[in-house]
């Protein structure tokens, strides 16, 4: 079981506090599948890491009787300039979970290959997300606490997430924070609606769903203003990091796009001969490369970065591209969502 | 796969289903696998890697020996200069190297609180430990290759020696606690280190004794916790060749005190933490 009680956490700065959680209280059976529901800025993030205490609450507990994984997501659990190896061997450390055997899952699981070798911040958010959740499941931990977010995107990623967590582990909690109301439904079997800092709990997750429904529609026709910034709830599954990359990607089939930055880390050697510009229309190559322009910004040594792409086309390796990414690129879907990219 | 899972979370703090054994297990493993990730991110895994910890000062009381050797002579105020470097340089590396990696330890290591066996005190006491296990390694070694070539003669009262370094060692735990915890808190406090850091190397006691002082400047010196245990470590080290001075009583209730207020902080500290 986990306990919250009386859960309230402000956020000051500036002179002025944001209740971002007013006076939640619910309990976790083991088994469990909890959906915690709200919009952009409703604290379901928040709630997540209050749960695995990785923030402290400003006042109420947090009591955990059964093992709770720290939270998934983009970010933390990871010190960046460490390998992923030696990420995971802390980690091991401290779970006390035998190394090798650690290993061999997460290397098969993540897919991350040499990168595992790389340091942490030059990894993608895909890449952090795969790593996060492939040490996760060899802790075997009794509950999973996920930021959707991080599900979203890489459909491959996705499946293998799904296959593992929700079938293969589907005796264990879970804690999923979203705004996919498809998935929501498909995963958990309760909900919990956050909404101006109070959580409204439903022990059935349709009904949840109905109430946050009529929440947002509340919403919308009370203000203007505000409306413009609610989306409908079954459309805004990719928001944050595909809606920042690509401008189509907030559209409803947004999931089934892959990654984007995932697609350009492991398709480098195609980016290379983007260069070239010898065929008319828009290439699967040219296309990558627009998407490599996109994430260049990020990756920290760009000349490297050039230099392995180099070394890809040099060795003919392009052909060990997956064979999902090869599809897509040649898919007329990807043309017609990638063509402005490549425009701009 | 099936990995038998040991990883019951052990709530810290309040009401605890483990105990404290179990929960001070999990803390000394923690601290364990943060020291080597320590290691790893300062000294990489090529070259001298933890070596370093011992070249640094080893280089340093070889330089300083030479030069006081070339203008003083081998021995100043009647006792031996390489003896008077080595238990002089030694602790203040410790407080030195204390008070360097407890500036925004928390900060800079925030992503592993993420994981909720990791405490904000693990953190730091995992630096601070490296720091003391660094010295003492560094202190054999230099004392070792010194002795070898007879420049150096092992402490006349072992206990003496021993108690100053004890001494040394609460200080800079201390130290490194109230520094870690204010640096967080108040981000300002952090200007100050530097000019304390530099303003202590002369005042510390590693380059005097109080016995050479004026009378007048000798009750102020024993204000400082690091002058009484180099006063120690120093008594222990040349034994009735040297006059020394010193108040166990004041020392232990500084020391003591610094160590009881950075814990008392360090409490407090984990609201102000900011995890990404």
């Amino acid at each position: 079981m986990i306990y919250a009680s009386n859960l309230r956490k402000i956020y000051r700065s500036h002179g002025w506090a944001n209740v971002v959680l007013d006076d939640v209280t619910f309990q976790l059976r083991p088994g469990q599948k909890l959906a915690v529901i709200g919009k952009n800025g409703a604290g379901k993030s928040t709630l997540i890491r209050l749960l695995g205490k990785v923030e402290l609450p400003t006042s109420g507990t947090v009591d955990h009787q059964m093992s709770v994984s720290w939270p998934l997501g983009f970010t933390g659990a990871f010190q960046g300039s460490l390998t992923g190896i030696d990420n995971m061997r802390f980690i091991s450390r401290v779970y006390g979970i035998d190394f090798e055997q650690m290993r061999a899952f997460v290397e098969d699981f993540s897919e991350l290959g040499k990168f595992l070798y790389q340091p942490v911040k030059t990894y993608s958010s895909g890449m952090r997300a795969r790593l996060a959740f492939a040490l996760s499941l060899t802790i075997e931990f009794q509950c999973y606490l996920i930021d959707e977010v991080i599900l979203v995107g890489d459909k491959r990623f996705h499946d293998r997430c799904r296959e593992h967590l929700f079938d293969r582990r589907s005796d264990r909690a879970l804690v999923l924070a979203s705004h996919d109301a498809v998935f929501v439904q498909e995963v958990c079997d309760s909900g919990l609606v956050l909404s101006g800092g109070k959580a409204h709990y439903f022990e059935d997750i349709r009904e949840a769903m109905k109430a946050y429904q009529e929440l947002e529609s509340s919403l919308k026709s009370n203000s203007g203003r505000q409306a413009a910034e609610v989306r409908p709830v079954d459309s805004s599954s990719a928001e944050g990091l595909a809606s920042s990359v690509l401008p189509l990607a907030s559209e409803k089939q947004a999931s089934v796009l892959p990654n984007v930055q995932d697609i350009a880390a492991s398709a480098g050697g195609v980016a290379a001969n983007a260069g070239a510009s010898e065929c008319e229309g828009p290439s699967p190559e040219q296309l990558v490369d627009a998407l490599y322009k996109h994430v260049l910004g990020r990756i920290p040594d760009p000349a490297g970065f050039a230099s392995h792409v180099q070394r890809l086309k040099v060795n003919g390796l392009q052909n060990e591209l997956p064979n999902w990414i090869r599809d897509f690129l040649n898919s007329e879907e990807a043309k017609t969502r990638l063509l402005p990219q490549n425009q701009q | 796969m099936n990995i038998a899972a040991t990883t019951d979370s052990v709530p810290r703090g309040g009401a605890n289903p483990y105990g404290f054994v179990k929960a001070f297990r999990v803390q000394i493993i923690v601290i364990w696998a943060l020291m080597m990730r320590e290691l790893h991110t300062r000294y990489g895994r090529d070259n001298l890697g933890f070596l370093w910890v011992m070249a640094e000062p080893l280089l340093f009381c070889t330089a300083v020996t030479i030069l006081w050797s070339i203008t003083k002579g081998r021995y100043e105020h009647g006792i031996a200069v390489v003896a008077f470097t080595i238990t002089g340089y030694m602790p203040l590396l410790l407080w030195r190297h204390s008070l360097a990696r407890s500036l925004f330890c928390f900060r800079s290591n925030a992503s592993l609180l993420y994981h909720k066996q990791v405490t904000a005190l693990d953190l730091l006491f995992a630096r601070v430990v490296l720091e003391i296990l660094g010295c003492f390694l560094a202190y054999l070694t230099v004392s070792f290759i010194f002795f070898t070539l007879g420049l150096y003669e092992f402490p006349k009262d072992w206990g003496f020696f021993y108690l100053g370094w004890t001494y040394h060692i609460l200080y800079a735990t201390g130290t490194a606690l109230i520094v870690a915890c204010m640096t967080e808190m108040y981000e300002w406090t952090e200007k100050l280190i530097g000019p304390l850091g530099y303003i202590m190397v002369p005042l510390c006691g590693f380059l005097y004794m109080v016995d050479w002082l004026p009378d007048r400047a000798q009750k102020y010196a024993l204000f400082l916790p690091s002058v009484n245990a180099y006063e120690l470590v120093r008594a222990g080290q040349f034994g009735p060749d040297v006059r020394v001075h010193y108040s166990l009583p004041y020392v232990t209730f500084v020391c003591v005190g610094m160590v009881t207020v950075g814990l008392m902080l360090c409490r407090r500290v984990r609201q102000h933490i900011v995890i990404e």
